[in-house]
């Protein structure tokens, strides 16, 4: 009896496994039309999942990765943190810098084929720079003459900007402002939207419209398909783009990092930013190539929140940077892959013999005792876990700052929570990481002047030096180059000295691509690595 | 039965009514501001100070609690959840877009497990103390015990890594698709989650199963010269189904509530993943949409349950 129901149990279980079995062998290849990396399918690792494609969000990287293909903008930061026309072909500044003129190449056309002229460009802008619809580029707008009497209702459209005919696009600021480029050009902001798509939607709908869920008019190098939620977005080559892209399809697949190294290995992915942690893993695969870019991530920082007095003192500040080892750091836990930052200013705006800041414990104690430093009162340190590398500088901070007599209390907070303790000033010390600086020395205004203070927002440490600030403006207006060089190398010199920020380190941008990708060249900003995918070629 | 359904559903709104006060206090008390999730401080520099209470108000986010509470309730009995911060796309419709791939993955993990369960189950029960009793408890103990996220990294790394058989991740192929490619992308996540289900499964079978094979219908079923795949199946299996009906009734809102760590590893698109990102995100609507469903769900599964009792033991009486 036992013998003849086990017998018909295992049947049951064959036809079960073989069911299964016939599941899995169905397509022995595996990894499908794009999995090998040949062919003219490109699958590329999405870091995050995206929301939408909306360039009026204040949107991330993956958002910003998937515009940059399918929309595009006037001017972009190419690899080496130049300035890269796009659909301008040039530009020219007045003399007063308060005046910018656009000149945009000829026969530019979208996705669809209708022509794209300078009053899309006017209707972009007209919406990027309205408070009401914009949340990420309004703010970077606000100078533009005529957007006070915009926003309070006294007139209907931006005075500040226009467009005197099809090929010229202007924008008018109320003061000098010679950082405007680096404000709409990387390759993430200030895209450009059809018109002839979107200019009928009344503007209070405009913000929900669909369309930015699923942008299929663009006049970016690919178009866009679909968005399998939380899968992968698909673009499509773009026949109307200015010099057609070679690759036809890329895939932008949303995988954890660990099943992205993988994917790596077994050609499902072709192109992947790998942390700096997995580096050699990923240098150990036959058929990959490694490169690594420096100074396009900003730098991960720490906030010293001086409202309060006890912070004040720039002692205290720099006693914190001589007590940690971050040289060694960057070392260990990135694999050298990194820089240790001495400014708040990057690249070519930092001066040669300014304070490295190397590890002193001996003097950082001196300096805490001059500064009478109260051992006896703890310091929280707020941070969003979960990143390996973070989690490490802050066990380091930790014991490194316990041992010269600074008493840190690691905290750990979620991003809603860091966001509202920053705003708030409810912090002692926080911990966090971004920002582009290599491109133009006014970016660090957000994070350094005191201007920046009353909003609460950019300038998390509230560190305020009013010298800072009369270079910060003098250099925005400033005609000559050279000279708008020197000035923020003083800047670099000023903040060196005072420590706005307890600077720890700036990780490198690692890709690892497949070999059978040419003409990929790896940017150090993340955001921006489709820079010059139009060039990009598959073989094999 | 059918007086005793109808009451009961009036219960559950009541219960449903609760559920909402409870779930939409306990959110909006969750440290944050999503407005700050949502807009980077340095983009919002220069828009001067009024910009982000301007987007608080545009998300009604600046009225009084109760006030928010009773508009939101008064769209959501219309069905309108509301619509998400972070896509600015309904509630309902983010919700139900994640319903196919969970349903579809929790489906078949939970066919598996039944399946695996029982068949196990059983066999350990009739060759009980025996190795292939013994086998079977240790399996089922390490199923429950080893945490998924290490048997989906590992499979992973033996699947698809070495052998190279399945894919490691997705729904489906980009650019591909079908049928049998959404049913390769399947086999890891479903089969790991579907032994994790077996697991407990057959601890229940076997003990259930063994119980009633001792009872004296059995020993006069035997006696009467029934085969012994009728004693099995159709009399002693059967009698340990009502506890098994409320195991798998427990398991359904939990399993349809997204098994959050293995879609994470599998970038499964189903319900974990949405609410892991919306509680991330502070996205209230999505947030109070996902609990409401998931307490609906237990509310009928619950229903079910009773119903399901009656069904199969006529013993049972609904009043």
């Amino acid at each position: 009896m036992r013998r003849r129901l086990l017998a018909r149990l295992a049947a049951v279980g064959t036809a079960t496994a073989l069911m299964a079995g016939v599941a899995a062998c169905s397509d022995p290849t595996n990894g499908g039309t794009s999995g090998q990396g040949g062919g003219s399918d490109l699958s590329v690792y999405l870091y995050q999942k995206p929301k939408r494609f909306s360039p009026l969000d204040s949107f991330a990287g993956a958002e910003g990765q998937v515009m940059s293909l399918v929309f595009d903008n006037l001017v972009s930061v190419n690899a080496a943190y130049q300035y890269e026309p796009r659909l301008a072909q040039s530009w020219d500044i007045s003399p007063d810098s308060k005046t910018y003129t656009f000149h945009l190449r000829k026969g530019l056309k979208w996705s669809d084929g209708k022509p794209l002229t300078s009053a899309d460009v006017l209707f972009s802008y007209q919406l990027l720079a309205n408070p009401a619809v914009s949340d990420g580029m309004a703010g970077r707008l606000a100078d533009v003459v005529g957007v006070k009497d915009f926003t309070s209702g006294k007139a209907k459209t931006i005075a500040g900007f226009s467009a005197p005919d099809p090929d010229t696009f202007v924008v008018k600021l109320n003061s000098a402002n010679r950082g405007l480029l680096s404000n709409i050009a990387g390759g993430t902001y200030a895209f450009i939207v059809p018109q002839h798509v979107l200019g009928n939607v009344p503007i209070d709908k405009i913000k929900d419209d669909p369309f930015w869920n699923k942008p299929t008019v663009g006049a970016g190098p690919y178009t866009f398909v679909q968005y399998r939620t939380d899968q992968y977005v698909e673009v499509v080559r773009n026949p109307n783009f200015r010099q057609p892209a070679s690759i036809n399809r890329i895939f932008l697949k949303t995988v954890t990092s660990d099943v992205a190294t993988a994917q790596l290995g077994t050609g499902e992915l072709t192109l992947a930013q790998v942390a700096a942690t997995d580096a050699k893993t990923v240098q150990g695969m036959s058929g990959l190539t490694t490169v690594s870019q420096k100074g396009g991530n900003g730098f991960v920082r720490v906030a010293v929140n001086q409202t309060q007095q006890r912070f004040r003192d720039p002692r205290v500040r720099q006693a914190m940077l001589y007590a940690l080892d971050r040289k060694q750091f960057v070392q260990k836990s990135l694999g050298g892959y990194g820089l240790v930052p001495n400014t708040s200013l990057m690249g070519k705006f930092v001066p040669s013999g300014i304070d490295d800041y190397a590890y002193n414990p001996a003097k950082a104690k001196a300096l805490l005792a001059a500064a009478h430093w109260d051992s006896s009162k703890p310091v929280t340190l707020a941070w969003i876990p979960g990143t390996r590398d973070r989690d490490d500088f802050v066990t380091l901070a930790q014991s490194q700052l316990n041992a010269v007599g600074i008493k840190v209390v690691p905290k750990q907070v979620q991003a809603a929570e860091l966001g509202q303790i920053q705003d708030k000033a409810t912090f002692d010390l926080t911990l966090f990481g971004g920002g582009l600086y290599t491109v133009d020395g006014s970016s660090v205004a957000p994070i350094l002047s005191c201007k920046a203070i009353p909003l609460k927002a950019g300038n998390i440490s509230r560190f305020c030096d009013p010298k800072i600030d009369a270079l910060l403006d003098q250099a925005v207006a400033e005609p000559d180059d050279a000279k708008r060089l020197g000035i923020y190398q003083q800047v670099a010199r000023l903040d060196n000295q005072e420590s706005s920020y307890l600077w720890a380190y700036s990780p490198d941008t690692i890709w690892a691509y497949n070999k059978k990708l040419t003409g990929f060249t790896g940017h150090g900003n993340f955001t921006l690595v489709f820079w010059n995918a139009y060039q990009w070629k598959l073989s094999g | 039965m059918v007086a005793y359904v109808i009451r009961r559903l009036l219960v559950n709104v009541l219960v449903f009514f609760g559920l909402s006060v409870g779930i939409f206090a306990l959110v909006r008390a969750a440290p944050g501001d999503p407005v700050l999730v949502m807009i980077d401080p340095t983009q919002a520099q220069g828009a001067g100070p009024g910009f982000l209470a301007m987007k608080r108000h545009e998300l009604g986010l600046d009225q009084p609690l109760p006030l928010q509470y009773f508009s939101w309730l008064r769209r959501a009995v219309t069905g309108d959840l509301g619509v998400s911060y972070v896509s600015h796309r309904g509630v309902a419709d983010v919700l139900t877009e994640r319903l196919g791939p969970t349903v579809l993955l929790m489906g078949t993990a939970l066919a598996i497990g039944i399946i695996l369960g029982a068949l196990v189950g059983t066999i350990a029960a009739v060759r009980r103390n025996s190795a292939v009793d013994y086998t079977a408890a240790v399996l089922s103990m390490a199923t429950v015990s080893v945490p998924s996220f290490f048997v989906g990294i590992a499979a992973i790394y033996v699947f698809s890594l070495n052998l190279r058989i399945l894919p490691s991740a997705g729904m489906s192929t980009p650019g591909g698709g079908g049928g049998a490619d959404i049913l390769r992308h399947l086999v890891l996540p479903a089969t790991i989650l579907g032994l994790s289900v077996a697991g407990p499964m057959v601890r229940y079978v076997r003990g259930g199963l063994i119980g009633e094979l001792n009872a004296d219908y059995v020993r006069t079923a035997v006696a009467k010269g029934a085969s012994p795949w009728r004693v099995v199946f159709r009399h002693a299996l059967r009698n340990t189904l009502i506890p098994l009906i409320t195991i798998v009734m427990i398991y359904i809102p939990q399993l349809l509530g997204g098994a959050v760590v293995i879609e994470q590893i599998f970038s499964w698109p189903g319900m974990g993943q949405l609410v892991v990102s919306s509680v991330a995100a502070l996205d209230y609507p999505v947030v109070v949409g996902f609990a409401l469903y998931i307490g609906v769900l237990v509310l009928l599964c619950n229903l079910l349950a009773d119903v399901l009792y009656a069904v199969a033991d006529p013993r049972v009486r609904l009043s």
